[in-house]
């Protein structure tokens, strides 16, 4: 059942360019990332690679939770130093583990995110559309604390696409779901990603690729396209 | 696995983890710094301890003996938050609590390794002492003295400390807030049983009840003269220049006492123990559905999934008012903590405000407002709303704001009748519970990313609050 919205669907790719130049990251003499060069175009891009190659800390470095330590990041070709305040206003970031605080409703939580975004009081519609698109609204004035893992996980990919984002950074959004509530989810990405640069990790890399989605390896420090 | 390797297992387990975390460190440091200031030199206005009015002169022991009344008055607490909010706080839980492993062996190396931690605090402590009694002493140094002197009554009260600690986690229900308010009322049990304990109420002298006595200082002292001993002082006695020749040493290696200290740490063991034969797994705290709760709008089916952007929303600009008001909301959502709340603030216009209704304004904040301390501090939701427009300063700066207006609103009715009734001299407490007390609730929950710590430190200060004035 589709919901009548006061809103707007954008459908036309933007141009929202994130740019990667000689980014290095290391953690004491570790090099995770290793001098990497490239340009994430609007649309879905997904990163594969094997566990510990450094793919989420790649997307923590898109999302500004943590520096490169060498390089640097643009955004429409300024440096994420200079654009970083603004940029978080149009980023949606899903990390892996949230510890969400639990005495507080799903709503309650969107809520509050939207607050700290500074959305507007109809972001509260938006986001009771998110959590009916994820299968959530029954859930959605229950405590977290009841919540199961894989409706955390749906919660967390809610709150990183409340709003307009033009950058989202996903770190596994289709971890410990069935297999219906997956395909729900990365019907919703690749439908955001018509409208913004979408970066994420996913086991389930062939629901993202029949999307049309550029498929980049991380291994040994490196990102190449696949 | 034998006993023992269970013992030994969970003891190391933990231990490592104070060992590599930062907090220990810094609390080590923070306690020889305290010590500084808290044995204070001759010229100083204030004493440590007095006896019968006098102050004793500071021979090695009596300086260790001093150090130990600050461990067990002073440190106690702040061993307790260290424990509850510290390094060890976060346990795998959904792991152990189904392990076939014995829960009376892993409590009690849990304990050994709390306990271990709070030692070497107290290390600390003794290595600030040697260091001070090179300074400030009345005799000749001697360092075995000291030690021991600090450590017979310290070692015991910091192992019931771990104990009590270990205790509140055993079960479900005091796990959360009632475990930190059951603590915070067994240390000022345990703090003044041994004083009240050791008076004969007809004759008014002391007499030591080392058996009576959990953290140890006031046996070492009434026996320490052979005079009748009519009042003891600790903390913050006021200086005085009449002074009086203790045999510290002495009553520290009576037979007695030392019996009684073994005893008091065998009991520490035997509660982490019984902790272990009661310990409940953790139980998350699933609410029930109600009817009608659910909201109206139904699940989208896959085929009309469509991300659909707002197109009023602005973006660029961070919107404050809505984060208080967020953050208000959340703040009253609990209906217990609002119930008392409102209870406390209709009692501001009806009943005399140093005595009854201040006190419970205060301490009708103190829950909710350390709850949303807390709230949002947990390392990965930080990560992760850091991320979002508003940076942590100004959350942590809105959320103040939130929880002063909430202290404003709930106060108004008691200023409003101080007003009315001229007793202005009261409103300095009413600027400090709106003001002070939400800078102070916030910025423990920020630097802590805990609410133990807003917690106990503000149900002490609201106890002396409630204790410093006379009905």
């Amino acid at each position: 059942m589709a919901i009548a919205l006061d809103v707007e669907n954008e459908i036309t790719k933007g141009n929202d360019m994130l740019t990667l130049n000689g980014v290095t990251k290391s953690y004491g003499k570790r090099d995770i990332l290793s001098d990497i060069t490239h340009e994430f175009q609007p649309g879905l891009n997904l990163l594969v690679g094997p566990s510990g190659a450094g793919k989420s800390t790649l997307l923590r470095l898109c999302a500004t939770v943590e520096k490169p330590s060498s390089g640097k990041l643009l955004w429409h070709n300024k440096p994420y130093t200079n654009v970083r305040k603004k940029l978080r206003f149009e980023l949606g970031y899903a990390p892996q583990i949230v510890d969400l605080p639990q005495d507080v409703t799903g709503m309650e939580f969107l809520a509050h995110i939207a607050a700290l975004k500074g959305l507007e009081k109809r972001a509260k519609t938006q986001a009771f559309e998110i959590l009916a698109q994820l299968g959530l609204s029954d859930d959605a004035d229950q405590q977290i604390i009841g919540w199961s893992g894989g409706m955390r996980r749906r919660l967390i990919l809610a709150q990183a696409l409340l709003g307009s984002p033009k950058l989202l950074a996903l770190d596994e959004p289709t971890a410990e779901l069935d297999h219906e509530t997956a395909a729900r989810v990365s019907k919703l990405i690749s439908s955001a990603a018509q409208s913004a640069t979408v970066i994420l990790t996913t086991h389930l890399s062939e629901h993202f690729e029949a999307q049309g989605a550029a498929v980049l390896r991380v291994a040994n420090g490196t990102l190449t396209p696949s | 696995m034998s006993a023992l390797a269970q013992l030994t297992s969970s003891f190391w387990f933990d231990l490592k983890r104070y060992i590599r975390s930062p907090g220990l460190l810094l609390v080590a440091l923070a306690v020889p710094i305290a010590a500084h200031y808290m044995v204070p030199g001759d010229n100083a206005s204030y004493a440590v301890l007095t006896l019968n009015e006098m102050k004793p002169i500071r021979s090695a022991s009596v300086l260790g003996l001093e150090l130990g009344v600050l461990a067990a008055t002073l440190l106690t607490p702040l061993a307790y938050i260290f424990l509850r909010a510290g390094p060890t706080r976060h346990r795998p839980w959904q792991i152990s609590d189904v392990a076939p492993h014995s829960r009376i062996m892993a409590a009690l190396g849990r304990w050994a390794a709390d306990t271990a931690a709070l030692w070497m605090l107290l290390a600390g402590l003794t290595a600030a002492g040697l260091i001070i009694g090179l300074f400030r002493l009345e005799g000749s140094m001697n360092i075995f003295k000291v030690v021991t002197a600090l450590w017979l009554p310290a070692a015991p009260a910091l192992a019931i400390v771990a104990a009590i600690r270990l205790f509140m986690d055993a079960r479900n229900f005091t796990r959360r807030w009632l475990g930190d308010v059951i603590f915070f009322f067994a240390w000022v049990f345990l703090l003044v049983i041994g004083l009240i304990a050791a008076r004969n109420s007809v004759t008014g002298h002391m007499t030591a009840k080392p058996f009576g006595d959990a953290f140890g200082f006031s046996t070492p002292l009434i026996n320490s003269i052979d005079a009748p001993v009519t009042s003891i002082t600790i903390g913050g006695a006021t200086n005085t220049s009449r002074s009086l020749d203790i045999n510290a040493w002495q009553s520290l290696t009576d037979g007695v006492y030392l019996q009684a200290r073994i005893l008091w740490l065998v009991a520490a063991a035997g509660i982490a123990m019984l902790a272990g034969l009661i310990w409940e797994p953790m139980k998350t705290r699933k609410p029930k559905l109600k009817q009608g709760e659910a909201p109206a709008i139904a699940h989208t089916s896959i085929a009309d999934i469509t991300f659909k952007a707002p197109i009023t929303i602005p973006s660029g600009t961070a919107n404050y008012l809505s984060v208080i008001i967020s953050e208000i909301k959340l703040i009253l959502k609990n209906k217990t903590w609002l119930i008392c709340l409102v209870a406390a603030g209709l009692m501001g216009a009806l009943a005399p405000f140093r005595t009854v209704a201040g006190p419970a304004i205060l301490l009708a904040l103190i829950f909710p407002l350390t709850d949303a301390s807390s709230r949002w501090q947990a390392k990965s939701t930080g990560a992760l709303l850091n991320t979002l427009g508003t940076d942590k300063l100004q959350r942590t700066a809105l959320l103040y704001i939130a929880a002063a207006i909430i202290a404003a609103v709930i106060i108004l009715p008691a200023a409003a009748r101080l007003m009315i009734t001229g007793n202005i001299q009261w409103l300095p407490h009413i600027g400090l519970i709106i003001f002070a007390v939400p800078a102070f609730i916030v910025a423990a929950g920020t630097i802590t990313r805990s609410a133990v710590t807003g917690r106990l430190i503000m149900l002490i200060i609201w106890y002396i609050y409630l204790s410093s004035v006379s009905f």
